[in-house]
């Protein structure tokens, strides 16, 4: 029972855990704001006893250090964290910098060497960076796409909406406007843009004189129809029985843990969208996924998460980007 | 043109392949084919066949249903029968063709059975195949074998005979004769055939429509989709049949829009229908006029249901509205519409092409016939069969199925999908008809039948169910859109170890409550899953609540994996596996799981040769 409910609390860290360690807290609670606005969980450390404590406790992806510290120099508590966990990622911040604390900081393995005051753009590209390299670190072992915060509602862009004339042209020449032809009209419009945008759900009721009410509610009822943008791909994760069954869940938690998607989301980079489907009638040979038309067949976690980083293998690459 | 004409054209086809001089490669390119690499298949068998200088045909055939061992290819040499070969991959399929081609070795060790008159040494033949002897296939007579594109296969193997047949009888008689042969709707309810026919033939207020219900929604269940990729004309005779009988003009086949290569098919097919003749003012030169339009689904369970179907078609939320009136009485537009399933038809237009008394010969009193069912889940031979009405479920689990994986104990099997039930193990000597499936609180349904063995828990398996008919529940009726939300909620909570003993009756009280208080299909049976696993099963769900437990290691809050260090040989794969390096361990010494990293992914529990990985 104890078990069980320990359980409950283990969860794999979703997104970079990162230390703060910096003795004036207002620098201290500026750069936690910043980072937390962008997803990060952060903690924060007072002086370098405290730091190491925390690395006691957990692991944390990234060390933001500041040198000048009232108990333990700055540079010592890069050195033991670094001893201890190679590959945390370390940024230092100071007030004094010096050439020759700078060379010793990049000696250490730190990633970037910040001069306050710096930017908070200055700040995120350092932590950014950092977390890149972390991730070529970590590629070794498995292709590890960017844990970035997915994003459940994306924003037509200003090309979408430029097609949809175009679309609705051929849409008024194919088909007569009759009520039943609805439903091929919104799926023609969906096979072109990947969803039905506004405009489009406007004209096509005012073609078959219908309420755009009346159409807003036939899209929002069928499972097909999209009403955002979604990513460059797909993957589409089989619920049916016998995916069920054969472990399709597990599936749907390391595209979780890995890319940081849930069903519905899109990644951050716009490169996937994850949908999950009741069945896509290919039972034999579940658990099945789908990743843009191309059925997946006798698939688990990680063989997903090949196929998944092959799809556009250079977007992975930080290098290419 | 006539049916004659178009025969002697198919034949004249069908005879040139039979005795084709050179040698020709069946490829299975149905959608589980392709997922399986059947498209590397096919690039390894033309490159290998340029390499060796051959001269040799290509064609590609839908599912044979032996969807365990795809990508599968069948090899015929000029006077041989074909020899089927499973589980390729392009190596594999270079090698074979090297070698049975060049050297005449037919790779006995590689392949599955052979098809065809003679037989060769060392391979079984079709019948003497453990999966497809014990099988009677009408419905799916020529799946695996023709050439789904082309419609003279169709023709030459008897096709459209049915229809001929038909056209030479008046309607009446053609409802009695699939009222003779006894044949139930195969889409789940089982309603007579040719009594529905004979409702909307009666009711001559105008001109009828007849729609192919070709929505198969329910997870875990393809035939359907296997039937329309692998012999679309089969359905479409069978829907012309039904059409003249019941004197309709036009049809509809409503399509998942998620089986893209069956409606890619059905296009075709229609497009060489029209150019045969078959469809249009005159079908076959009779008097008979009629045409057929497919509409894509989009994605919504509730549509399989008929009066949902037809909302749908006409551009409308597919919600379902009270019966009566029927569909036969007001259907479509107001008109008289019949609704029939895809496998329906099939058998329609065999029984049309061999007579009622030979299709009466098959199956039992009160089920006639065979059924087609996808056998998937924890089962050594997965695909789709067919089989005489009245078979043992221990047979096809078994017999057919082959049983379940290695070493893992076959708990029960699940038929019907979201709408019927698990029946489980000391039951499977139950015979698969209508009548006996209701009998344990399971439904026949479209023929979906999963199977599970140890490590599937019946509570996830009924929060699993619910999940999918709450999300689905159109929303009319009050008991099924709030009953079924309620029915999760508890589900969910005793699978996170928060359920209590009250939680049971109460999901047994509201069971009772969706069943009889929702207007359609979808509400009156989303609570069987549940219901069943409560007969069944109740001491999983007592584990659940009393004990904290789920002893098949699906309820992560409920369980957890150790290593037992005396079966260990520290082999390392799960290490090496393990995404969150939990697992820690010398090579050949015992490993050991860091509960505090494990994510109980089971990535560990899976890959264990030695079986040491415990749930606990």
């Amino acid at each position: 029972m104890e078990q069980a409910q320990d359980a409950l609390h283990i969860q794999p860290p979703l997104w970079p855990q990162i230390l703060i360690m910096e003795d004036e807290m207002s620098v201290a609670k500026g750069l936690e704001l910043v980072l937390s606005e962008e997803g990060y969980t952060v903690d924060l450390a007072m002086n370098g006893r405290s730091a190491l404590d925390s690395f006691d406790r957990r692991d944390f992806d990234l060390l933001i250090a500041d040198l000048r510290l009232p108990d333990i120099d700055g540079m010592e508590v890069i050195k033991r964290v670094k001893h201890r966990r190679p590959d945390t990622g370390v940024i230092v911040i100071t007030g004094y910098s010096t050439v020759p604390s700078a060379v010793e900081a990049m000696k250490l393995g730190a990633t970037d060497y910040l001069s306050k005051p710096f930017t908070d753009d200055e700040f995120m590209s350092a932590v950014k960076g950092a977390l890149d390299e972390q991730k070529v670190l970590h590629a070794g072992a498995a292709q590890a796409a960017v844990a970035k915060p997915a994003v459940t509602v994306l924003e037509p862009l200003p090309e979408d909406l430029q097609q949809v004339h175009d679309i609705m042209a051929q849409i008024r020449q194919q088909f007569s406007g009759t009520r039943e032809e609805l439903i091929p009209m919104l799926q023609k419009v969906q096979n072109h843009l990947g969803f039905i945008p506004e405009p489009a759900l406007e004209e096509i009721a005012h073609f078959t004189r219908t309420p755009a009410a009346s159409v807003y509610g036939v899209v929002t009822f069928y499972e097909q129809f999209r009403l955002h943008p979604v990513g460059r791909h797909i993957v589409k994760v089989c619920r049916g029985t016998a995916c069920h069954v054969k472990g399709a869940e597990r599936i749907l938690n390391e595209i979780e843990t890995r890319f940081g998607m849930s069903p519905g989301q899109t990644s951050d980079d716009r490169m996937f969208t994850l949908e999950t489907v009741a069945c896509f009638g290919s039972c034999a040979i579940a658990p099945v996924v789908v990743v843009d038309d191309s059925v997946k067949g006798r698939m688990d976690p990680s063989k997903t998460s090949e196929v998944m980083a092959a799809v556009e293998p250079a977007d992975l690459d930080p290098n290419q980007s | 043109m006539s049916y004659s004409a178009i025969k002697a054209k198919a034949e004249k086809q069908w005879d040139w392949l039979e005795n084709l001089p050179q040698p020709l490669i069946q490829l299975g390119m149905g959608t589980c084919g392709r997922a399986s690499g059947a498209d590397d298949i096919m690039r390894s068998v033309q490159q290998t066949l340029k390499e060796l200088k051959l001269l040799a045909r290509t064609m590609e055939v839908g599912c044979i249903g032996m969807c365990y061992l795809e990508p599968l290819m069948a090899v015929r040499k000029p006077g041989r029968p074909f020899i089927v070969y499973g589980n390729l991959t392009p190596d594999k399929t270079q090698k074979i063709l090297k070698r049975y081609l060049m050297e005449d070795d037919p790779c006995a060790k590689w392949s599955v059975c052979s098809i065809g008159k003679d037989r060769i040494d060392g391979i079984p033949t079709f019948e003497e195949h453990p999966m497809l002897g014990a099988q009677v296939r009408i419905a799916l007579r020529n799946c695996g074998l023709i050439d789904p594109g082309n419609i003279d296969h169709y023709i030459a193997r008897r096709g459209y005979s049915g229809l001929q047949r038909a056209l030479d009888m008046s309607p009446a008689e053609v409802i009695e004769e699939v009222k003779a042969s006894g044949l139930r709707g195969r889409g789940g309810a089982g309603f007579p055939t040719g009594l529905k026919w004979e409702f909307a033939r009666n009711s001559l207020k105008d001109t009828s429509t007849i729609v192919c219900n070709a929505d198969e929604g329910d997870p875990g269940a393809f035939m359907d989709r296997a039937l329309l990729e692998g012999d679309p004309h089969a359905v479409l005779e069978g829907m012309l049949i039904g059409a003249y009988a019941i004197g309709a003009a036009q049809g509809f086949i409503y399509v998942r829009a998620e089986y893209p290569l069956a409606i890619e098919r059905l296009i075709k097919a229609l497009a060489d229908m029209h150019a045969c003749g078959l469809l249009g003012d005159a079908v076959l030169n009779s008097k008979f006029r009629f045409d057929i339009q497919i509409k894509e689904g989009a994605g919504a369970f509730v549509c399989g249901e008929e009066t949902a179907l037809m909302a749908s078609i006409m551009g409308r939320r597919g919600m379902p509205h009270a019966r009566p009136p029927f569909p036969a009485q007001s259907g479509l537009w107001g008109k008289p519409t019949n609704i029939n399933n895809v496998e329906t038809f099939s058998n329609v237009s065999a029984i049309l092409q061999n007579g009622a008394s030979w299709y009466a010969g098959f199956g039992t009193e009160k089920s006639k016939g065979t059924k087609t069912f996808s056998l998937a889940g924890k089962v050594q031979r997965t695909g789709l069969i067919e089989v005489p009405m009245g078979m043992e479920l221990r047979e096809i689990i078994y017999s057919i199925g082959g049983g379940g994986p290695k070493g893992k104990q076959i708990k029960g099997v699940q038929t019907g999908g979201p709408s019927g039930g698990c029946i489980p193990a000391e039951r499977f000597d139950l015979t698969v008809d209508y009548e006996s499936l209701a009998s344990v609180g399971s439904i026949m349904g479209s023929g979906g039948m999963v199977v599970m063995d140890q490590d599937t828990c019946m509570v996830d398996m009924a929060r699993y169910f619910l999940t999918f008919t709450q999300a689905e529940s159109c929303g009319k009726c009050l008991p099924c859109r709030l009953g079924t939300h309620q029915m999760l909620d508890i589900l969910e909570d005793i699978c996170a170890g928060n359920g209590t003993p009250a939680d049971i009756d109460l999901l047994a009280d509201l069971s009772e409550t969706v069943q009889k208080g929702s207007l359609c299909g979808l509400g009156q049976t989303a609570p069987n899953p549940v219901q069943t696993t409560l007969r069944y099963f109740k001491d999983e769900y007592e584990d659940h609540v009393l004990r904290h437990k789920c002893n098949a290691g699906a309820c992560k809050p409920l369980f957890h994996y150790e290593i037992n260090e005396e079966l260990c040989n520290g082999c390392g794969v799960c290490l090496r596996r393990c995404s969150t390096g939990a697992i820690s361990g010398k090579k050949k010494e015992p490993h050991r799981i860091d509960s505090t990293k494990c994510t109980k992914c089971g990535i560990c529990y899976q890959s264990c040769k030695q079986q040491a990985v415990a749930i606990l």
